[in-house]
């Protein structure tokens, strides 16, 4: 079953953007900060990944792994995954309307 | 920075605390994450059920009981006749603003008091929406309940007598307190709680400037207009968040125990 994830407020882009993060295997919060600035390319903030963290794992998106050292890996559920999938099928859907709108408008 | 983690609520330290802590020791945040580091401070203690499963998540649809969820039923009725306070609001002004005009001596001043009635009842309609507010708040939002009970006995006192300052400040205060504590205590959206601190905040400043001898925010306008309109989102934030009723409800019949019952709101 799949949710959306305007139930998340102001923690729904950041949420998205962890999805993409773990979508190629767990990562720790470090890690998946670093690599979310990459994506975005506007830092995320400390408050907001662990704001977002705890939505996710509260509804059963990710997972948290044993801890290596003080760093503990999150890891995508089947429902994160299928969560992730229907929102960038949205998106490319979105995209696609909005790119033939213009190409044939122009 | 260390410090700013022990602004987190211990339940969600004990979860997150060590890997923030980690976090943080391998990278620089600056001012602007510290800033955010405050901002999460303050969600997780609006929203402890993140990281203590204990708490019911406020989210979730909970059934309510039939009697509960005919008090919220009664709670609803008394919210719409507040969002009708609005307009009698409204229309008790337009009233007193054209009043007649009486010449005493040498001073003439328009005579507002059929406006009276109809202000009184506004307030008794704001008054039954914070009734409502009182049936609907949660038991622990007790700053909220205090400050709607505060207000719900101040706002008709304050219409019988409207130079009587204190009455209008403790109806203003009460709305303040009662907005703020329902916004942390998850039973009001943070718009309606802004609309409602905005509104007692600028309708306060807009009363005390002219009493201050200073000269009015907007030139040429009467001060009372902008003063009228700033108060008339009290009604409808009041009345607004009370009809939103549950669909979900217990049914204990035949000793089956709780159950879900989809009911028409």
């Amino acid at each position: 079953m799949n949710q959306g994830l305007n139930e998340f407020g102001r923690f729904a882009e950041p949420t998205l953007y962890i999805l993409v993060s773990l979508s190629d295997g767990p990562k720790h919060g470090y890690a998946i900060m670093t690599d979310v600035e990459a994506i975005s390319g506007s830092p995320l903030g400390p408050g907001t990944l662990y704001g977002a963290l705890a939505r996710m794992e509260r509804r059963g998106l990710i997972e948290a792994l044993e801890p290596e050292d003080r760093r503990r890996p999150y890891k995508l559920t089947g429902l994160g995954v299928g969560t992730l999938r229907t929102q960038l099928e949205g998106l490319s859907g979105f995209a696609r309307l909005g790119l033939s709108r213009l190409g044939s408008s122009s | 920075m260390s410090a700013l983690i022990r602004l987190y609520p211990q339940a969600w330290r004990d979860r997150y605390g060590a890997e923030l802590q980690d976090l943080l020791g391998a990278r620089a945040v600056g001012i602007v994450g510290r800033i955010d580091l405050i901002r999460g401070a303050l969600d997780a203690h609006r929203h402890p059920e993140l990281a203590d499963p204990s708490v019911p998540d406020p989210a979730a649809m909970t059934p309510v009981s039939p009697q509960r969820f005919e008090d919220l039923r009664v709670a609803r009725r008394l919210g719409i006749g507040t969002l009708i306070g609005a307009i009698v609001w409204i229309v008790g002004w337009i009233v007193a603003a054209n009043g007649p005009v009486v010449v005493d001596g040498d001073h003439s001043y328009r005579d507002g008091a059929a406006a009276m009635p109809i202000l009184l009842g506004s307030m008794i309609l704001l008054s039954a929406g914070l009734l409502g507010q009182l049936i609907r708040l949660p038991a622990q939002a007790i700053v909220a309940r205090v400050g709607a009970f505060v207000s719900l006995l101040a706002a008709p006192i304050w219409s019988l007598a409207p130079w009587v300052a204190l009455s209008g400040m403790a109806v203003l205060a009460g709305l303040f307190l009662l907005a703020l504590s329902a916004w942390w205590r998850g039973a009001w959206g943070a718009t309606a709680s802004v609309v409602m601190i905005a509104s007692t905040v600028s309708g306060l400043v807009i009363a005390v400037v002219p009493l201050m001898g200073l000269p009015p925010i907007v030139p040429g306008l009467d001060p009372m207009a902008p003063l009228v309109l700033s108060f008339a989102p009290l009604w409808l934030v009041v009345g607004g968040t009370l009809l939103r009723l549950p669909t979900v409800i217990e049914s204990d019949l035949r000793g089956e125990g709780p159950s879900g019952q989809l009911v028409t709101a």
